[in-house]
C-alpha cells in the first residue's frame, strides 16, 4: 500500500458502517493491535543534525534499515536517540522518501557517495522517482564507464603474465605496441609502409615530363617498373601483417568480421587481382576501377592514430544525429529543387532542365558553396534561391553541435583514461608507501617498547614518558597482534634495509673468507644481559648514524643481535630480573650508547681468527658481554 | 553495475543478546563496524553480509607485510558455519562470542574446527601444513631470521609430536583438547584476547 494511503484507512473502515445493516452474516472480529503503542516521535541524530519524525512514518517501509528493528543497533541509551555517523545531507533525501514516498537524487551529490548511502539504509535505487531517475541513470552510466576504463587498463597492464602463449603474446604486441620493443618496431615499420604506399599511389598519377614524340606521361607509366616494385613490397608487408594478425587473433571469426581487417583485405586485394588478370583486356576496365580501392590503405592509419579512431567512434555514436541531418537535408533539397525547377521553367536556355538537375543547384546553394555554374534568371527563381541558401545555413548548423559535443566528450574521456593510467603508477607507489609506513610503525614501536622497558627497569621514569607518547589504543592492539604472529612463527618482522643486509651477509658467509665474520659464531655471544623478553632489537638508526661516522672504514655494518638462543618462546621477566640487577648500569649504558655508537665485538669467538683488524674503537668502556647489539665492521 | 538486491536484515538486537554473550552496547559497536567497513577499496559492498572477497580485504589491512589471503580463506570458512558463501552478522557474532566470551573448551573446539579444513573430525598433517603455510605467508619476506622453505613443515612436525598422542598420524579433537590443556602457555594465551571490545 502506498505511503499516504495508509493514513486514510481509518476513514475507509469507519465508512464500512454503511454495509452493516445490509449484511446477512455476522462480521469477522476486528484484529486487535497487539502492541498498541502511542505513536511517538523518534529522534534521528545524523552526525549531529537532529531529525525528528514519527515512528509510523519510518515503519511504512519495513524492509529498510530505518523501518525495521535494525535501527535498534544504532540506539543510544543515554540520549534516547538513534545516532548515525553518516552524511546528513543525503539523509535529508532519504528521510523525505519515508515522508513522501518519492526518493529524489540531488544533482550536486556524488553518485557513488549517494549509492553507498542508499546501500547503508537498505533502499533500492530503483525507487528513485521519475523526476530524478534520468539524471541518476546518466551519472551512473558515466561512472560505470569510468570504472570500466580503469578495469580495462588494469587488465591490460597486468604485465608479467608468465603463462601467455606465443599466440597471445603476439596478439598483445599487435594491440599494444608499447609492450615490447619488437612490437614498437613492427608498428613503425607498418606505418612507414602505409605512408609509402599512399604517396606512391598519389605520385603515380602526376604527369612526369613528356617523352619526346608522344603525349605527356604520368610518372606511373614512365617508371612503371619502379612503381610496381614499390607496390609489390608494400603489398607483401601488408599481407604478412594481415596473416600474422589472423594467426594471433583470439577469435579468428570475430577478427575477420572486424572493420580493420576488412580494410586490410580491401587494401591488398586489387594487387592480387591485378596479378591474376594482367592480360585480359575485357576486365581491364574493371581492373582500373579496382585500383581505386588502393586508397583504402590510408584507413590503415587508424590503427596508428588515436584521434582517427575517436573520430570514427564519434561518427558511429552520432549515427542518429547524422541520420537526421541527412534526412532533413534531403527533404529540403527535394522541396527547393522542385520549386526552382518550376520557377525557372519559363526562362529560355535555362540550365534547370529537370528536377534532378536542380538537385545540384540546391545542394551547392544550401551548403553555401555557390559554384555559379547554374544560376536562376527569373525573379521568382532568385527569390526562391535566396530563401534556399538562407535555410541551408540553418539546417546544416543544427545537428553539428551535437556531433561536436559527442566528439568532445569521447575525446576527453580518452584523455582522462590516459591520464589515469599515468597516475596509477604514482597511486600504487603511494599505497605501497602507506603499507610500509604501517609496518614501519610497528617496528618503530617495537624499538620504543624495548627502550621503554630498559628505562623502566633502570628506574628512570622521566625518560619513560616521552617514549610512550601517543600510540593510540588501536595501534597498540594492532602491534600486539603482529607481535603474537611473530611469536607464533618464531620469526620477526624487520624492515627491507636490514633484510637486504642480512641476505647480503648470508651470501658472503658462503665465501670462506677471513674478511667477514660469520654470523653463526656471533650468535653464541651475548649472555643474558639486557635482553629482556628475548627480543632482538634492531636499531637501524644506530647503524645509519654509525655508518656515517665510519663511512671510510666500513664496507658494511652487520647487526648481530645477542640473545638467549634456546628459549625463544618463554622468557618472562622473572628470569631476567636477578641477572639484570647486577648489570643494570651497564645495561643502561649499553642501551643508550648503542643508539649513538657502535660497540666492538667481543673477544674473538670467531674461528677465523684475528685476521681482521680490531673493529673501530668504542667511545666507552663497556664490557662487551653485556652488549645488546654488536656491530661488526667488515673491512 | 547493479546493486545487490539481497538485503539481509539481522536478527533483532534482543535475540542476538540472548543467543550470544555480548551486551547490547557491545553488539551495537560490532554491528557498526560490520555494516560499513569503510576503508575498502572497491565501492560495492552488499550490506548485511560479508563475502569472502571483502573478508580477505579486511583481514589484509592488518598484515601489510605478508600475504594473508590464504589464512583469511580458512578463517572465513570457520566463521561461515552454514557454508553459504557469506558471513552474516549472526555468524559473525556467534563466532566472536565463542572466541571472546566462551569457555576454554569452546575456544579449543573452535580452533580445532579452524584447523580441520574438511571438517571430518581429524586434523591430518596435510591440513596442518596448509594452515601453517598460510600463517607463515602472513609474515612476508622480510623476516629475521630469513624464512626457510621447510619452516612450516618443521613446525607441523613439532605440533604433531606434541598433540598426536597415539601416533596415528592424525589429531582428534580429544587428543587436541587434552594436549592443549596440559600446555600452560596455550592455556594462558587463550585468555589473552578477552577484552577486545
Amino acid at each position: 500500500m502506498a505511503a499516504g494511503v495508509a493514513a486514510w484507512l481509518p476513514f475507509a473502515r469507519a465508512a464500512a458502517i454503511g454495509w452493516m445493516p445490509v449484511a446477512n452474516c455476522p462480521m469477522p472480529l476486528a484484529p486487535t493491535e497487539k502492541n498498541k503503542r502511542q505513536d511517538e516521535l523518534i529522534i534521528l541524530n545524523v552526525s549531529g543534525r537532529r531529525f525528528q519524525t514519527w515512528r509510523t512514518t519510518l515503519e511504512r517501509y519495513p524492509d529498510t534499515l530505518l523501518g525495521s528493528t535494525e535501527k535498534e543497533f544504532f540506539f543510544n541509551e543515554d540520549t534516547k536517540e538513534y545516532f548515525f555517523d553518516r552524511d546528513p545531507e543525503v539523509f535529508r533525501c532519504i528521510l523525505n522518501f519515508y515522508r513522501t514516498g518519492k526518493l529524489h537524487y540531488p544533482r550536486y551529490e556524488c553518485i557513488s557517495a549517494y549509492d553507498e548511502e542508499l546501500a547503508f539504509y537498505g533502499i533500492l535505487p530503483e525507487i528513485i522517482g521519475d523526476c530524478c531517475y534520468e539524471e541518476y541513470k546518466d551519472r551512473k552510466r558515466e561512472n560505470a564507464e569510468r570504472l570500466m576504463d580503469d578495469n580495462d587498463s588494469e587488465n591490460n597492464q597486468e604485465g608479467s603474465m608468465p603463462s601467455l602463449s606465443f599466440r597471445q603474446t603476439m596478439w598483445r604486441a599487435f594491440e599494444n605496441p608499447h609492450t615490447s620493443t619488437l612490437a614498437l618496431v613492427f608498428y613503425y615499420v607498418t606505418g612507414f609502409f602505409i605512408a609509402v604506399s599512399v604517396i606512391t599511389n598519389v605520385v603515380e598519377t602526376v604527369p612526369c615530363g613528356a617523352v619526346p614524340g608522344s603525349r605527356e606521361l604520368s610518372c606511373g607509366e614512365r617508371y612503371a617498373v619502379a612503381f610496381f616494385c614499390l607496390d609489390t613490397a608494400c603489398v607483401m608487408i601488408f599481407t604478412v601483417e594481415y596473416l600474422l594478425r589472423l594467426f594471433a587473433a583470439p577469435s579468428r571469426y570475430r577478427f575477420i568480421r572486424s572493420v580493420m581487417s576488412i580494410i586490410d583485405v580491401v587494401a591488398i586485394m586489387p594487387y592480387y587481382i591485378g596479378l591474376v588478370m594482367t592480360n585480359n583486356e575485357d576486365v581491364s576496365g574493371a581492373f582500373v576501377t579496382l585500383r581505386v580501392f588502393r586508397v583504402f590503405r590510408i584507413f590503415k592509419f587508424s590503427r596508428h592514430s588515436q584521434g582517427l579512431r575517436i573520430l570514427g567512434y564519434t561518427l558511429k555514436s552520432c549515427a542518429s544525429e547524422l541520420g537526421f541531418l541527412l534526412f532533413s537535408l534531403t527533404m529540403a533539397i527535394i522541396i527547393f529543387a522542385t520549386v526552382m525547377f518550376y520557377a525557372e521553367k519559363g526562362s529560355s536556355a535555362s540550365k534547370f532542365t529537370s528536377i534532378p538537375a536542380s538537385f545540384w543547384y540546391t545542394i551547392v546553394t544550401m551548403t553555401t558553396l555557390g559554384y555559379g555554374d547554374m544560376v536562376p534568371k527569373t525573379i521568382a527563381g532568385k527569390i526562391f534561391g535566396s530563401i534556399c541558401s538562407l535555410s541551408g545555413v540553418l539546417v546544416i548548423a543544427l545537428p553539428v553541435p551535437v556531433i561536436v559535443s559527442n566528439f568532445s566528450r569521447i575525446y576527453h574521456q580518452n584523455q582522462r583514461a590516459d591520464k589515469r593510467r599515468a597516475q596509477k603508477k604514482a597511486r600504487l607507489a603511494r599505497i605501497r608507501v602507506a603499507k610500509t609506513g604501517s609496518s614501519n610503525a610497528y617496528l618503530h614501536s617495537k624499538r620504543n617498547g624495548l627502550l621503554n622497558e630498559a628505562l623502566e627497569l633502570t628506574g628512570s621514569t622521566e625518560d619513560e614518558q616521552h617514549v610512550t607518547k601517543g600510540t593510540s589504543l588501536i595501534e597498540s592492539q594492532h602491534h600486539h597482534l603482529l607481535h603474537c604472529l611473530e611469536k607464533t612463527t618464531n620469526h620477526e618482522f624487520i624492515d627491507e634495509q636490514l633484510f637486504e643486509q642480512n641476505c647480503m651477509e648470508s651470501s658472503m658467509q658462503n665465501y670462506p673468507s677471513s674478511r667477514s665474520p660469520s654470523l653463526s659464531s656471533q650468535h653464541g655471544l651475548g649472555s643474558s644481559g639486557c635482553s629482556r623478553r628475548s627480543k632482538r632489537s634492531h636499531l637501524p638508526n644506530a647503524s645509519v648514524a654509525a655508518t656515517r661516522l665510519r663511512s671510510l672504514q666500513e664496507l658494511s655494518t652487520i647487526h648481530v643481535p645477542c640473545s638467549q638462543q634456546p628459549s625463544l618462546t618463554t622468557s618472562r621477566s622473572s628470569l631476567n630480573m636477578k641477572s639484570d640487577d647486577g648489570l643494570r648500569p651497564n645495561c643502561k649504558a649499553a642501551q643508550i650508547t648503542t643508539a649513538i655508537i657502535s660497540i666492538p665485538t667481543p673477544p674473538a669467538l670467531t674461528p677465523e681468527g684475528e685476521s681482521r683488524p680490531p673493529p673501530s674503537p668504542s667511545h666507552a668502556s663497556i664490557p662487551t658481554t653485556t652488549s645488546n647489539i654488536v656491530k661488526v665492521s667488515a673491512l | 553495475m547493479e546493486m545487490a538486491t539481497v538485503r539481509h536484515r539481522p536478527e533483532a538486537l534482543e535475540l542476538l543478546e540472548a543467543q550470544s554473550k555480548f551486551t547490547k552496547k557491545e553488539l551495537q559497536i560490532l554491528y557498526r563496524g560490520f555494516k560499513n567497513p569503510s576503508f575498502l577499496s572497491f565501492p560495492e559492498c552488499p550490506s548485511g553480509v560479508v563475502n569472502e572477497e571483502t573478508f580477505k580485504e579486511i583481514y589484509s589491512q592488518f598484515f601489510p607485510q605478508g600475504d594473508s589471503t590464504n589464512y583469511a580463506h580458512f578463517l572465513f570458512n570457520a566463521f561461515d558455519t552454514d557454508h553459504n558463501g557469506s558471513v552474516s552478522f549472526e555468524d559473525f557474532v556467534m563466532g566472536l562470542s565463542i572466541l571472546l566470551r566462551g569457555t576454554v573448551q569452546e575456544k579449543l573446539n573452535w580452533a580445532f574446527n579452524l584447523y580441520d579444513i574438511n571438517k571430518d573430525g581429524y586434523i591430518t598433517k596435510e591440513e596442518m601444513l596448509d594452515i601453517m603455510k598460510a600463517i607463515y605467508d602472513m609474515m612476508g619476506k622480510c623476516t629475521y631470521p630469513v624464512l626457510k622453505e621447510d619452516a612450516p613443515r618443521q613446525h607441523v612436525e613439532t605440533f604433531f609430536q606434541k598433540m598426536d598422542k597415539n601416533k596415528d598420524g592424525v589429531v582428534t579433537i580429544e587428543e587436541f583438547i587434552e594436549s592443549c590443556q596440559k600446555d600452560e602457555n596455550i592455556m594462558r594465551s587463550m585468555q589473552l584476547f578477552e577484552n577486545v571490545i
